[in-house]
């Protein structure tokens, strides 16, 4: 089954047979699983899987039927997504939504004015554009160039989905979870991408990843869970997930790549 | 060979946005000769006008309060229908004060402010969880509401309201307390919006599930806007009443909900600086028609058509634009 | 020739979004445009099926930027660069964008009839028919709220709205976009269904080449615009700098 090296240690997040019905459609269906700290995981199956209602249900956005979450020991189910948030768990959303009139560096203010923010910088905001340009620079805007000051709209795809990963850093969570963060990126943006995650993974930040780009995914996980119809259907390393049949004809139909 | 209309920035603004305006000389007359126009143009008015027009002037003035508080809660997605309640609210108080404890104007108006700005924050607040029309539909209902309630069970004076209130020193005074306090909240609003506090409540507004998800707690801060904007209106509402020296159920009616919405649209909405522009538009047109009699109704609502046709964005908007930018035809370059 | 564009040129403001692009698409083809994000397709269906025109009133009268075509484009020999998006659609022009217009409130049959307002009722249920024989699954879904399909079954729906009102041209923009290897395939061989069964000529904008190129007549590369390659099939396939840059999982 899954992997559990870390016994020193309590796990940071644990999810506990997690229900939630829509109408007549049971989006996730007793899902459970645990994650220690600095671990990344990854999180795949088909689309209406049950993947974003899961993290939806975990960050607060959406209240589970029945099941527990808990957070670093203390139970956190449905709570409101701002409490969760400034307890250290930060999400990125699949459609990306900026502030298409605000330059990118304006984007990142409204994470760097929270609560959390202030109190993990010791009582006071600091200057809160030059902490927005540096976290802009972290996710690979060009620093000196007029790319941090360019309005939204004009931006492409991929410097969006940089921008919604800063503004996932600028919370300085403890947990991140990144909702399809590769999705509509090239091989080339999202190879430049992978050595960022590298770096938040030193840095001893737990992520979990959902995607559909395997390839890259499984470049940086070692643990993925398979969901299906709300169901978790398999857990494990990666090689050894792909190989199962039941995933093999849910997720990846008649040929493999 | 193709020609297309170009629009390119005058620069104005982006030399103007610095510290460097201080600087240059031309900077600072793009800067401040537009305030102090508004500013001079205001001032002079008062002078040269008679008492009939300078009672208008008040009500302008009142309007353009409302107007900007509306605005205000526009812009961070709280959509008021019902001005009319910060106003009344306020009026009562003030009247209320005065009537009872027979306090000054100078103490009633300041606490029916800050009164009146709890009350109403107090009363809005379950609706503020929920999302949609809701607020709307709340604040059209409760000044409604509160008429029907006055007129039932006879508090505060009943149908017949409360009159022979203490006035001002003079007209002169409430003329100019008005237009002061309409300026300075034009200038403060305008400072707010463009700091990072009011870049959170327009994020709130444009997507506040991504501002809860950077762990900000968003009913805290619309709770904050709403209490601003509410105290701006009650201030309108106390000032009136000591204006007329009378409060009564009038100061619930729909169309002090209505004009403000109508001001800030026409001035263009989101630059609190179109408020005003509409408020002292439409209020003294709404007087100048006065003579029309009947049609008077007919042609308001056609100049207001006409105005929303030509300039949609809002004739502030507009002026910007034209203001902040050149157009010219180019040739087409492949 | 079904359709032709030429010598398009589309400002947005003073950004050059199009770039003296001409094609032409064979009554019948399925033709690929390939580009990455920011290249064009977007804006070139978006042009094709006249929406441009839409936006560009709306932005006009809202005082943003200015939208500025040049350029003609050619159907079935009639020059349509001005004809208004509605009028369009009456000549059999459809577009499908990124799971636009679900209506999610309403199930999967009363979206097909929403879109099928327009036709008789036999010709309605000739459509439908047609549709939940391209994709079984949709069928089964009948009586689910749109809102609640999943992202591959509402790309279905889209289609299938677009299917119904028996179009001549159908223009798909970026319809793998966000799904499952599974779900792709699946969506891939719908499309090549469509062509041989109605004759229909598609053309798709995609930013992966790799699952649209096995099955396209004549490809498209854009960038930054402008044209940058053209030739069939199985000629892209084989391109080395094709493979690099598009393709990807």
């Amino acid at each position: 089954m899954g992997e559990s090296g870390k016994m020193n240690s309590l796990p940071l997040l644990q999810v506990s047979n997690l229900n939630k019905q829509f109408g007549g459609v049971k989006a996730v269906d007793s899902v459970s699983f645990e994650l220690h700290q600095g671990e990344i995981m990854g999180i795949i199956g088909p689309n209406g899987s049950g993947k974003t209602t899961l993290v939806n249900l975990i960050t607060g956005f959406v209240k589970p039927d029945t099941g527990k979450v808990t957070y670093q020991g203390k139970e956190i189910t449905g709570w409101m997504p701002y409490r969760v948030a400034t307890l250290g768990i930060a999400r990125t959303f699949q459609m990306v939504k900026p502030f298409y009139q605000l330059p990118a560096f304006k984007n990142l203010i409204i994470p760097l004015y929270s609560p959390r923010v202030k109190r993990l910088s010791g009582g006071k905001y600091g200057d809160r554009d030059a902490i927005a340009l540096d976290l802009l620079e972290e996710v690979g805007f060009e620093r000196d160039s007029f790319v941090p000051y360019k309005v939204a709209s004009v931006l492409p795809h991929g410097y969006l989905k940089r921008m919604e990963l800063a503004r996932c850093i600028a919370m300085r969570p403890e947990l991140m979870i990144l909702d399809e963060l590769f999705s509509g990126l090239s091989m080339a943006e999202v190879a430049s991408m992978l050595p960022i995650i590298e770096k938040l993974m030193s840095e001893g930040i737990t992520i979990i990843m959902i995607e559909h780009r395997l390839r890259e995914l499984f470049r940086i996980t070692n643990r993925v869970i398979v969901l299906n119809y709300g169901k978790k259907i398999a857990e494990g390393i990666p090689k050894e997930v792909m190989e199962s049949e039941e995933v093999k004809k849910a997720y990846l139909g008649a040929e493999e790549e | 060979m193709e020609l297309r209309k170009e629009r390119i920035d005058r620069g104005i603004k982006a030399r103007t946005e610095d510290i460097f305006a201080l600087l240059s000389f031309r900077e600072m007359i793009y800067l401040l000769a537009p305030r102090a126009i508004l500013i001079l143009g205001l001032f002079l008015l008062t002078l040269v006008t008679g008492t009939y027009w300078q009672k208008v002037l008040i009500s302008t003035a009142t309007f353009a309060l409302m107007a900007l508080s509306w605005d205000f809660l526009v812009s961070t997605g709280m959509v008021s229908l019902g001005q009319a309640l910060f106003f009344g609210v306020g009026a009562y108080i003030a009247g209320i004060l005065n009537h009872s404890l027979k306090w000054s104007p100078f103490l009633t108006i300041p606490i029916a402010t800050l009164g009146g700005g709890v009350i109403c924050t107090l009363i809005l607040l379950p609706v503020l969880r929920l999302r949609g029309i809701y607020f709307a539909m709340v604040t059209l209902a409760l000044p409604l509401m509160l008429v029907r309630i006055i007129e039932a069970t006879k508090i505060f004076g009943g149908t017949e309201g409360i009159s022979g209130l203490t006035p001002l020193p003079s007209t002169r005074v409430e003329l100019y307390l008005s237009l002061t306090v309409a300026i300075v909240v034009l200038f403060i609003f305008r400072r707010l919006m463009n700091s990072d506090y009011g870049l959170v409540l327009r994020g709130i507004r444009d997507n506040d599930r991504s501002v809860m998800s950077s762990g900000i707690n968003i009913y805290l801060f619309k709770a904050q806007a709403l209490f601003i904007a509410s105290a701006v209106g009650a201030f309108a509402g106390a000032l009136i009443t000591h204006t007329y020296m009378f409060v009564g159920m009038p100061v619930f009616e729909l169309d002090y909900s209505i004009l403000p919405i109508a001001a800030a649209v026409v001035g263009g909405m989101g630059t609190f600086a179109g408020s005003l522009l509409g408020a002292f538009i439409l209020v003294p047109l709404s007087e100048v028609l006065r003579g029309v009699g009947g049609l008077r109704i007919v042609f308001y609502g056609l100049f207001l058509v006409i105005f929303i046709v030509a300039f949609p964005e809002g004739i502030f908007h507009y002026i910007l634009r034209k203001y902040h930018q050149v157009e010219r035809w180019v040739k087409v370059e492949k | 020739m079904l359709l032709e564009v030429k010598n398009l040129l589309v400002f947005y403001e003073n950004a050059l979004a199009i770039n003296d692009l001409s094609l032409q698409v064979d009554k019948g083809q399925v033709v690929g445009v390939i580009g990455s994000n920011s290249a064009g397709k977007t804006t070139l269906m978006n042009t094709i099926s006249g929406l441009i025109i839409d936006m560009k009133i709306k932005e006009e009268r809202r005082g943003g930027e200015r939208i500025t075509v040049l350029g003609e484009i050619h159907f079935n020999g009639e020059n349509i660069t001005n004809t208004k998006p509605n009028d369009r659609v009456k000549k059999g022009i459809a577009l499908c964008r990124e799971r636009h217009p679900i209506f999610p409130e309403s199930d999967v049959l009363e979206n097909l009839r929403i879109a099928g307002y327009l036709k008789k009722r036999s010709e309605f249920k000739g459509g439908v028919d047609f549709v939940f024989g391209i994709f079984p699954a949709l069928a089964e879904l009948k009586k689910r709220r749109a809102g609640f399909l999943s992202g591959g079954e509402q790309q279905m729906l889209i289609i299938g709205m677009a299917l119904i009102i028996n179009p001549v041209l159908l223009l798909l923009d970026e319809p793998l976009l966000g799904l499952s290897p599974a779900m792709q395939s699946k969506l891939v061989k719908a499309i090549k269904e469509i062509q041989k069964e109605k004759g229909i000529t598609i053309v798709i904008g995609e930013q992966f080449a790799r699952p649209i190129l096995p099955m396209i007549d004549h490809g498209y590369i854009i960038e930054n615009g402008m044209l940058a390659l053209t030739g069939s099939g199985t000629e892209l396939m084989g391109n080395p700098e094709v493979r690099a840059a598009y393709f990807g999982v």
